[in-house]
């Protein structure tokens, strides 16, 4: 049994991705995936909920394929299998497969006749099917689920609980930080310096017979703090900005194939690979930024410029395992996975640091935060505000008047004939009201949800994810939308199509050609004022 | 009503002896087009659909000219400044603006002499096909000048009539327009910019639909929705794509060579005086008639084999239906008499639907031949249409809605539709399979 070996559990290709109830406590492998297992806070859940189930109690357990459904069921169904019944179900397909939901139809069935505890373990796109396909026998159920689709909690039957990986984000964001308790909690129990971890033990084991290769270099560096909270970082950005969802599947094989790879980590990390993760981080290679020391970096590299800070950082590479880098993009991804790293202080990573920062992740993170946990405070409305103002409304205004670019703030373009255009001066604030009441839903880490108010009429609530908060930003900086940038345009114009039917409910309107610009007023009682003839 | 049983449920006067055969065939239900003269104008289309949607027609002649005057005139003793009429005459009146305010100053078109005789019967397809759906008007969000415009075209409506003159020979087709338009009638600007393209749409659908539905008439119930595969425009036309082969341009190319024959037919078939019923129907109230059918119908498909000249053979039933099958079987047997010029006559036929009604959705792939496509406009309208007033809708339920109104796409198009909606931004997953991905419409 070598570290290599050891670690192939982690593989999605491996047998031990997921758990069956197969007696394996002989096998050599059993070892290191009990003592990598972590427990979460939805098994905790889980777990309590069992213990609290009667007759008649039905519990789903939902999310997306390699959530960890199956391994939470399966070490629960040995101890509760006496009084309560458990039923995974694994379809995932693009049409609801018939036999899948007739096999529900009969669970919900014999459920029904025996009164006996139900644990469902399904595939939330399964329940959307079958909330529409199954039998209407089980109306009830249907019902249910609907209700649960649409996070219309009180209508959810008593007997009824739903656990939801979702609702159990892998990532949380507070002011200070984004973390992931369940990847950080895995990375560092892997790779933590301890006696009982028989991982550690193996590479130990490797360095004093054999010293340093590729395999202990990667395990060595994933086990720094600062380079396990890169990785988290990364892993965060593919879920905002990429969409890819982070299943313990995923992120075990993920972990397996940066340690294991035919390259260092930080080649491993940017180089892609046959996992979803990474081949979404690859887009955040570092080496692709393009900043002046970056640059210059990869030209005294080029030039073999010999540097005192440089060699420093060969050194202390050196004594993590790490030989032979021999081209400036590896040294670039090097730098960025241990920036954080206070044993690798030294001149070159401070100054490459600053470039390394991405502020607009922060930026949403940030927001999100605000909308989450708003209290109607103040304060916490002066800081909403500026994303309001600044980016929100701002871009609203700039988007709706790109044909008008000259109006006056507050003043938005309704419409143009033959040349005349049509504008209206309108209040648009955001709707601190339902910023309140909306904080109280559950909160998905892909977005938040922004509330503006015009004329003091809401608007339809709108979905900010961080790709249209990027776009928002640059629309405000003067970009404008293209073809490819649809999700933004739709999202803005549905908002400007309801800013402007109320401005058209005003009764006054600016008319403007080329310097000429004219006000009509509704009077009331067949009168229109006009001015600014002359 | 129970006397319907004991009446003879078609033509009263249908022909008995080849002497009483008509020599032609003509078409005038079901239908919009013939062997020549189909021009039409869309303006002039859309504007009669408009009129019979809104159960609106002017009351006299009114020019634009007429119009603009009056506008001017009401406008011009509520202004404070009467030289600003100028501004708004140019705004508005001058380039023929005002016609996108609203659509209810489309119905300009659907005067006589503003339409010609191809324009009503394209126009007629849709009227047929939304069976007496009504708006009684649009909720356009307009500011208080254009309202004034819109109250001055208004005092110059009056009522219409609109009688259906044929049962819905699709009725899953008139359920869906119906549902369509209503949607589309809540939201003005919309409907503005895209009615043209949803006619275009409905004329294509309804003219492959009821292709491949005509020959389906034996069962005696409403015809489904029938396969019929597209791919998307950017797509490639693989000879492996089964469907996208025997179900596509192919099929719906060679069913439209029983469109003109069977129609004739059933037009001889009509019942004068009363609305006309799809040949499905026509066959259902044949089979629960108590009226002897069977000798009306056997004698007219005898004096119909011999004034033309067939030698078809006939199926000898003792059953009413069975002598329906055989009129049907002798009037496509005409237009394959290479000894006349109807086979000529029936594929320019074709040849006009394809040019008139279908063009819109079929693409030459080179060796592939022509498949039947969707374009990215037409994708999102249906999308909206199919969305409608929910927010989003399972991928599932999507492509459910696109079936309804006639289109069918395999696995691989499928895929295609969803990394287009990635593309455009309109999907939401909850979580990563395949199967819990929801599409938001784009208004």
């Amino acid at each position: 049994m070598n570290l290599e070996q050891a670690l192939g559990i982690l593989s999605k290709s491996s047998p031990y991705a997921v758990s069956t109830e197969l007696d394996n406590s002989q096998d050599k492998l059993a070892v290191y995936k009990k003592y990598i297992y972590i427990e979460t806070e939805i098994e905790a859940d889980f777990a309590q909920s069992l213990t609290s189930m009667n007759s008649g109690d039905i519990l789903f357990l939902c999310g997306s394929s390699g959530d960890g459904k199956s391994e939470i069921l399966t070490r629960y169904s040995q101890q509760f299998k006496s009084r309560i019944d458990f039923h995974l179900d694994a379809t995932h397909s693009f049409s609801p497969d018939q036999t899948a939901i007739e096999a529900l139809d009969d669970r919900f069935l014999k459920t029904k006749q025996t009164q006996r505890p139900l644990v469902l373990g399904v595939n939330i796109g399964m329940l959307g099917n079958y909330a529409e396909e199954g039998s209407t026998s089980h109306d009830d159920i249907k019902s249910s689920l609907k209700a649960f689709l649409d996070s219309n909690s009180q209508n959810i039957p008593e007997n009824h609980r739903y656990l939801d990986f979702e609702h159990y984000p892998k990532f949380k964001l507070s002011q200070e930080e984004c973390t992931s308790e369940f990847a950080d909690s895995l990375i560092h129990k892997l790779t933590n310096t301890s006696l009982e971890n028989p991982f550690y033990a193996l590479y130990q084991n490797q360095i004093q017979k054999t010293g340093h290769s590729r395999l202990t270099a990667n395990f060595g560096l994933l086990g720094l703090e600062s380079v396990r909270k890169t990785v988290v970082d990364l892993l965060l950005k593919a879920r905002l900005i990429k969409d890819q969802f982070l299943t313990a599947r995923t992120l075990l094989d993920f972990i397996h194939q940066i340690i294991t790879g035919k390259s260092y980590l930080f080649d491993n990390l940017f180089l892609g690979g046959d996992n979803d993760l990474l081949s979404h981080i690859r887009s955040f290679d570092p080496s692709n930024i393009h900043t002046r020391k970056v640059d210059e970096f990869i030209l005294q590299f080029s030039l073999g410029i010999e540097d005192e800070e440089f060699l420093l950082l060969e050194k202390q590479a050196r004594e993590y395992g790490v030989f032979e880098i021999n081209n400036p993009q590896s040294y670039l991804r090097l730098a960025y996975i241990v920036k954080n790293e206070a044993e690798f202080d030294n001149a070159y990573l401070n100054d490459l640091r600053r470039d390394f920062e991405n502020t607009l992740v922060a930026r949403f993170a940030n927001n999100w935060v605000l909308h989450k946990d708003f209290d109607g405070s103040g304060s916490q409305k002066k800081e909403l505000n500026l994303f309001y103002k600044e980016v929100l409304i701002a871009s609203i205004h700039k988007y709706c008047n790109r044909h008008a670019p000259t109006l006056d703030k507050d003043t938005f373009f309704v419409a143009q004939y033959n040349g005349f255009k049509i504008a209206a001066e309108l209040e648009v604030k955001p709707n601190f009201v339902e910023i309140a009441a909306n904080s109280a839903n559950p909160a998905r880490i892909g977005y938040f949800v922004a509330h503006i108010q015009v004329d003091d009429q809401p608007l339809i609530p709108m979905p900010i994810s961080i790709k249209l908060m990027e776009l928002l930003i640059k629309i405000t900086q003067g970009y404008r939308p293209n073809k490819h940038d649809k999700n933004a345009v739709l999202l803005l114009d549905e908002a400007i199509d309801q800013l402007l039917n109320q401005a058209n409910r005003k009764n006054v309107l600016t008319i403007i050609k080329d310097d000429r610009r004219y006000k009509v007023t509704d009077e009331g009682d067949s009168y229109f004022e006009v001015s600014g003839l002359v | 009503m129970i006397n319907d049983q004991y009446s003879v449920p078609f033509n009263e006067n249908l022909a008995q002896t080849k002497e009483d055969v008509p020599n032609k065939n003509a078409l005038n239900s079901y239908f919009p087009l013939r062997t020549k003269g189909n021009d039409f104008e869309w303006d002039a289309v859309i504007g009669l659909v408009l009129s019979s949607l809104l159960r609106k027609e002017m009351k006299s002649k009114y020019s634009y000219e007429d119009f603009n005057h009056d506008c001017k005139k009401s406008l011009e003793e509520k202004l404070s400044e009467s030289e600003f009429w100028q501004v708004l005459q140019q705004m508005y009146f001058d380039e023929k603006d005002v016609f996108s305010i609203s659509p209810e100053l489309l119905l300009f078109r659907a005067q006589k002499n503003e339409f010609n005789t191809s324009d009503q019967r394209i126009s007629s397809l849709f009227i047929n096909l939304m069976q007496a759906e009504r708006v009684s008007q649009f909720d356009e969000k307009l500011n208080f000048i254009e309202q004034e415009f819109l109250c001055v075209l208004r005092a110059h409506l009056k009522d219409k009539q609109v009688k259906i003159k044929e049962e819905s020979y699709l009725p899953h087709l008139t359920n869906a327009f119906k549902a369509d338009l209503r949607f589309l009638s809540s939201k003005p600007k919309y409907l503005l910019s895209e009615f043209k393209h949803f006619l275009s749409f409905y004329g294509f659908t309804y003219a492959a639909q009821l292709s491949l539905a005509i020959s389906d008439w034996i069962t005696c119930e409403e015809p489904k929705s029938k396969p019929l595969y597209f791919i998307m425009d950017h797509e490639k036309a693989s000879n492996e794509r089964t469907h996208v082969k025997l179900h596509g341009y192919k099929l719906f190319s060679e069913s439209s060579f029983k469109v003109f024959p069977i129609l004739t037919m059933l037009e001889q078939l009509q019942k004068e005086g009363q609305a006309k019923v799809p040949l499905w129907k026509m066959a259902e109230k044949i089979k629960l008639s108590e009226y002897d059918c069977l000798n009306k119908l056997r004698n007219f498909a005898l004096a119909f084999r011999s004034q033309r000249n067939l030698d078809t053979k006939l199926e000898d039933s003792e059953q009413a239906i069975g002598w329906l099958g055989n009129i049907v079987k002798l009037t496509e047997a005409q237009f394959r008499d290479d000894k006349t010029d109807r086979p000529s006559i029936n594929k320019k036929y074709v040849g006009e639907i394809e040019k008139y009604l279908a063009y819109g959705f079929i693409q030459s792939r080179g060796r592939s031949g022509k498949v039947l496509v969707l374009n990215q406009d037409y994708t999102i309208l249906l999308t909206n249409l199919v969305i409608a007033h929910e927010d989003k809708l399972r991928f599932h339920e999507l492509l459910l809605g696109f079936q309804q109104r006639g289109i069918f796409v395999d696995k691989q198009t499928e895929q295609e539709l969803i990394k287009f909606y990635e593309r455009i931004g309109n999907i939401e997953r909850m979580s990563d399979s395949g199967d819990a991905v929801y599409v938001r419409k784009t208004i």
